[in-house]
C-alpha cells in the first residue's frame, strides 16, 4: 500500500497550501495510523510515514507529521479520542509545533495528558518558517488521562517524526540536484559530465539511501533504538545533504526563487528538533554500551 | 526472524568454542584452513547454495547473520573467503555441471581455495583493459599475462582470471573468464609484502599456461557482463563495513562516551541497507548500484570508527602490543588505505552511482 497512499497524498499537495491542509483533514489523512475508534481513519505507521513524506516532499509548511506521529502517539496511550474536526497539537515544553494552527492542545503536567481547547499562543518560527510557537494554556479542560513515560513518548515520536520528514526532503534535495545537474552547462557540457560533480551527487546520493533505510527500519519496528539510529543518521545526512546540494547548484541555490530552500532550510530545523544526533547519540550509546561486546546490544540474539 | 536471531546465537555458541585472536580486517588478513573447515563442517561454506552441490540452501539473509557474526568476532575467515562469497554464485549462474560438481563440494568443505583474477599491472580501476590473454588451443585454452593484487593467490588452489580471448565490436566484448589450477605448469605466484608486513596479495604470472576446455566459466566473450554482475556479491556484504568493528568492541570497553552512539547508528544503518541488498539477492538480482553505495559508505564508517578511537580513547598504535586497542587501532589504522582501494575504489564507485542518476 505503501507507495500508493505517498501517492495520493501527493496528488492533493498539488496545489496551495492552505486548500492542500484542507483537503488532507477532509480526507481524513491527517489522522492516518490513529484507530477508529479514537477518530482516526485507521491504517498503520507505515501509512502514516508515506503520508508524512509526501508531505514533506512537496516543500508545503503543513503540520502533518507532527499530528499523525505526536498527536496520534499521545492520544492512543491516553485513550482520549481526537475531536472531530480539531486540529489538536501537543504542547509541552517550548518552541511548541504548529500551535498556531491548532483548534485544540494536549498539555502534559508529570505523568498526565490534558486536552484543552483553548490557549494564548505567541508566534515563533523554526528555520524553514514553520510555526514554533509559545503557549498559555487557559482551558478548559475537555478529558484527562495518566500516561506513563509521556515525555520520553513524544520525544521518540516526534524524533521518529522528523526522521521520516527528513529522508523524504533527502530524496527530493537529491531528484532536484540531479535534474539541475542534467540541465546546467558550464564549459560547453552539463555539469553532471564533471567528474568533480559526480562525486559530490554520488555521495549525496549515499547519504540519501541511508536515510532512508535507517528509516524504513525504524517505520518497521519502531522501538527507541531505532527511532534512535533513524534520527542520528537523518540528522546526519541533512546536514551533509544541504552542502552538497547547495554548492551544486551553485548561487541560484540560494535564492527565494529556487526551489532548493524550502527543503534545506526544513532539514536545517528539523535534524534539531526532537533532539539532534546528540541528544540520541548518548539514548544510543547507554542502550548498547551495557553489552560486552557492544555487538550484541546491536544484533540480539 | 526468530530463525535468524536462533542461528545468530548458534553462530556465537561455536565462536566461544574455538581460539583464535580477534583481528581487524580479518576477511583479508586472518588465513586459517583449520578455522574455514571447522566452518565447512558446520555447513557455513556456501549455505546458501542447493545441497546437491554441498550447500545448505539457507537464504541470503540467513547468510547475512553469519557473515556479519563471523567479522564481528574478527574471526579467520579470509582462506574460503572469496570462494563463498562470490566463486559459488558465479558457478551457480554460469557453470556447467561439471564445474559444479568439480569445486562447489569441495569449497562448502573449506578444502578448496580460489582467488580472483581481476586486476593487472596496466588495468587497474581501467579493468576492461586487461591485457592477459587466452588463446584456443584445439584443446582448451592456453593464457599468458600477470595478474596482481590477488589477494591470498599464494594460498589458494585455483584462480578465476578475466583474459581476453578475442576482440570484438567494443572494449567491454571479448573478454572471459577462465578456471586456472594454481600448480599447474607455468604459473608463478610470488606474495606481495603489504605496508604491514604481511602478505594478503599476490602477484600471479601466468606463462603460456594450459588449461583445458573445462576452464571456461560461462560464455567465452561474456566475460565482463559475468564480472559486473559479481561485483554485487563483492562489494555489498558487511565486510565493507565491519573491518574495523573489533576495534570499536574493545573502544566501547573503554569508554561510554555518548559519541559512541553516532557510530552505532551508522552501523546498524549499514546493516539495514546490507539487508536490503541481501534481499535483492535473494530475488536473484545483482543490484549494483547499492552495492556500489554500500562500499562507499560502508569503507568511510570504518575510518570513522579509528578517527573517533583516537579522539575517545588517546592510544599509540602499536601491532605488537598486549593491549587489544592499541593492537587493533594499529591493525585498523594499517588496513585503511586498502578498505576504498580493493572491490573497485570509492571514486570509480561513485562515478557509477552518479551516471546511474543523470542516465
Amino acid at each position: 500500500m505503501g507507495s500508493d497512499v505517498r501517492q495520493a497524498v501527493a496528488a492533493l499537495l498539488d496545489t496551495d497550501p492552505t486548500t492542500a491542509f484542507a483537503q488532507l483533514v477532509a480526507g481524513g489523512w491527517t489522522a492516518v495510523g490513529l484507530a477508529e475508534d479514537l477518530g482516526g481513519s485507521g491504517g498503520d505507521l507505515r501509512d502514516a510515514a508515506d503520508v508524512a513524506a509526501a508531505c514533506a516532499a512537496s516543500g508545503h509548511r503543513l503540520p502533518v507529521a507532527d499530528l499523525l506521529f505526536v498527536t496520534a502517539r499521545v492520544l492512543t496511550l491516553a485513550g482520549i479520542p481526537l475531536p472531530a474536526g480539531a486540529v489538536c497539537v501537543v504542547a509541552a515544553g517550548d518552541r511548541v509545533p504548529w500551535a498556531s494552527w491548532a483548534t485544540h492542545f494536549l498539555s502534559v503536567i508529570d505523568n498526565r495528558v490534558d486536552l484543552i481547547e483553548h490557549a494564548v499562543v505567541e508566534p515563533g518560527t523554526n528555520l524553514a518558517g514553520e510555526p514554533r510557537d509559545t503557549v498559555h494554556l487557559t482551558g478548559p479542560v475537555l478529558a484527562s488521562s495518566p500516561v506513563d513515560n509521556v515525555v520520553d513518548e513524544i520525544r521518540t515520536a516526534g524524533a521518529l517524526a522528523r526522521a521520516v520528514q527528513l529522508a523524504a526532503a533527502i530524496e527530493r534535495v537529491l531528484a532536484i540536484t540531479v535534474r539541475y545537474c542534467a540541465e546546467r552547462e558550464q564549459f560547453g557540457r552539463p555539469i553532471a559530465a564533471f567528474q568533480a560533480v559526480q562525486q559530490e551527487l554520488a555521495a549525496l546520493a549515499g547519504e540519501s539511501t541511508a536515510a532512508t533505510a535507517a528509516v524504513d527500519h525504524a517505520i518497521q519496528n519502531p522501538t527507541r533504538h531505532t527511532v534512535a539510529v533513524a534520527k542520528i543518521r537523518t540528522g546526519m545526512a541533512a546536514g551533509t545533504a544541504a552542502r552538497l546540494a547547495h554548492q551544486v547548484h551553485g548561487a541560484i541555490g540560494i535564492t527565494r526563487e529556487y526551489p532548493l530552500h524550502r527543503h534545506t532550510t526544513a532539514l536545517w530545523s528539523w535534524r534539531d528538533e526532537y533532539g539532534g544526533e546528540r541528544e540520541w547519540s548518548a539514548v544510543l550509546a547507554a542502550d548498547v554500551i551495557g553489552h560486552d561486546p557492544a555487538w550484541h546490544g546491536l544484533a540480539p540474539a | 526472524m526468530d530463525q535468524e536471531q536462533a542461528l545468530r546465537a548458534e553462530i556465537r555458541a561455536f565462536l566461544a568454542t574455538q581460539d583464535f585472536t580477534p583481528h581487524c580486517d580479518s576477511w583479508m588478513s586472518s588465513h586459517s584452513p583449520e578455522f574455514s573447515r571447522a566452518l565447512g563442517r558446520r555447513g557455513w561454506i556456501g549455505m546458501t547454495w542447493p545441497q546437491r552441490y554441498g550447500g545448505a540452501a539457507r537464504t541470503e539473509r540467513e547468510r547475512l547473520v553469519l557473515v556479519e557474526e563471523l567479522l564481528a568476532a574478527g574471526a579467520p575467515v579470509a582462506a574460503h573467503w572469496f570462494a563463498d562469497r562470490q566463486i559459488g554464485p558465479a558457478l551457480l549462474k554460469h557453470g556447467t555441471e561439471t564445474q559444479r560438481a568439480a569445486y562447489l563440494p569441495a569449497i562448502t568443505r573449506g578444502e578448496c581455495f580460489f582467488a580472483i583474477g581481476m586486476s593487472e599491472p596496466d588495468s587497474g580501476s581501467d579493468l576492461a583493459s586487461v591485457r592477459t590473454r587466452a588463446v584456443p588451443t584445439g584443446d582448451g585454452w592456453r593464457i599468458s599475462g600477470t595478474k596482481v593484487w590477488t589477494s591470498h593467490a599464494h594460498r589458494a588452489h585455483h584462480l578465476l582470471a578475466l583474459v581476453r580471448t578475442s576482440t570484438g565490436d567494443t572494449r567491454h566484448d571479448g573478454l572471459s573468464q577462465l578456471i586456472v589450477d594454481l600448480t599447474a605448469p607455468g604459473v608463478q605466484v610470488r606474495p606481495i609484502r603489504s605496508l604491514d608486513g604481511d602478505a594478503h596479495f599476490a602477484e600471479v604470472i601466468l606463462d603460456d599456461v594450459d588449461v583445458g576446455p573445462d576452464a571456461l566459466l560461462g560464455t567465452e566473450g561474456r566475460g565482463w557482463a559475468q564480472v559486473t554482475a559479481e561485483l554485487a556479491y563483492e562489494r555489498s556484504g558487511p565486510e565493507r563495513f565491519l573491518s574495523t568493528a573489533p576495534l570499536l568492541w574493545a573502544l566501547a570497553r573503554r569508554t561510554a562516551d555518548p559519541r559512541l552512539g553516532g557510530l552505532f547508528a551508522e552501523l546498524q544503518t549499514l546493516r539495514a541497507l546490507a539487508t536490503r541488498v541481501a534481499d535483492a539477492l535473494q530475488r536473484g538480482e545483482a543490484p549494483a548500484i547499492e552495492a556500489a553505495l554500500v562500499k562507499d559508505l560502508g569503507t568511510r564508517f570504518e575510518s570513522r570508527v579509528v578517527d573517533l578511537a583516537r579522539d575517545l580513547v588517546p592510544t599509540e598504535p602499536d601491532q605488537h602490543a598486549g593491549d587489544d586497542l592499541a593492537r587493533l587501532l594499529a591493525e585498523a589504522t594499517l588496513h585503511g588505505p586498502d578498505a576504498t582501494l580493493r572491490g573497485g575504489t570509492n571514486e570509480i564507485l561513485r562515478g557509477i552511482v552518479a551516471r546511474s542518476l543523470v542516465a
